[in-house]
């Protein structure tokens, strides 16, 4: 799986206008249903999800990134999105801090091993301190669009 | 077997000489409590939630193995995956562990068995939760 496949490049927010965990959330899934991702009538029902499961437990995983996630049945096709923040956000997250970086995964309920799968791929990326680094710098849906597609190039699996 | 020559008196029947032999792994699979920092514990696992290790139980994972001074390795024995860092979150999420999936939780340090055991039990109870 491609990162680059699995992020709807369209819905990408370079700049994050809200400040705070939740608001976060709804402009992510608001932008996926503006670029037709997500139907638009489950907006509030999706957005109302994630912040319930966020409330759980923080998927702020630390060092600045944070993946909010959804498993739902309004969700017929797995898809995600990348949100930035120069300001940082608190996500309650693990470590803390401030989370620049969020990756908004919305998955079909009844899908247990592609969501996982699709985790897999998050963080095998996530994981490198380069990838985050350039991730938080680039300002632009363009430049973070491209930097999944170098990623997925270096890729050697 | 030099073992003889370390002089220490606490030294019980059961113990294993350490650090020159590496410890046996029938006893290790049998997580005999070794008393020094050496001490390793191993067990598998299996995944029976419905879910899968999702982000909410690598959380309690993680919360449960950073109350242990040992270290923890977990690999998907199922996927023939990677070894990962137990207390890392971002790490955990490689194991892709879906629902059947059997874990191997590795601890060496003063408290490995306690640990392991801890970890085992709370992947056994499907992390506490439904699905």
């Amino acid at each position: 799986m491609r990162l680059s496949d699995l992020i709807h490049g369209p819905s990408i927010v370079a700049e994050l206008q809200a400040t705070d965990r939740n608001g976060v959330i709804r402009e992510l899934v608001q932008s996926l249903a503006d670029h037709g991702a997500v139907p638009p009538e489950s907006v509030e029902t999706v957005a109302r999800s994630a912040i319930a499961r966020e409330n759980q437990g923080s998927t702020g995983f630390g060092k600045g990134v944070a993946v909010p996630h959804v498993k739902h049945e309004c969700l017929k096709k797995m898809t995600a999105t990348i949100g930035r923040s120069s300001h940082g956000v608190d996500f309650a997250a693990l470590d803390r801090a401030p989370v620049y970086t969020v990756v908004m995964l919305m998955s079909p309920a009844n899908a247990p091993e592609e969501h996982l799968a699709a985790m897999e791929r998050i963080f095998r990326y996530l994981q490198r301190e380069n990838f985050r680094r350039f991730l938080r710098q680039a300002d632009s849906r363009e430049a973070i669009i491209e930097l999944l597609s170098e990623a997925d190039d270096s890729q050697t699996e | 077997m030099r073992n003889a020559e370390c002089g220490n008196t606490r030294t019980k029947r059961a113990q294993v000489p350490h650090s020159e032999f590496p410890i046996p792994h029938f006893i290790r699979e049998r997580h005999v409590g070794l008393s020094d920092a050496q001490a390793q514990a191993v067990r598998e696992v299996k995944i029976g939630n419905t879910e899968g290790l999702h982000a909410r139980p690598v959380m309690r994972f993680i919360d449960v193995a950073s109350r242990f001074q040992s270290n923890v390795s977990v690999m998907n024995v199922t996927r023939r995956g990677e070894k990962v860092d137990g207390k890392s979150a971002m790490q955990m999420m490689l194991l892709e562990a879906t629902q059947g999936c059997v874990l191997r939780i590795e601890a060496r340090g003063s408290d490995a068995a306690a640990m392991v055991e801890a970890l085992a039990v709370l992947v056994e109870s499907g992390f506490h939760q439904h699905g």
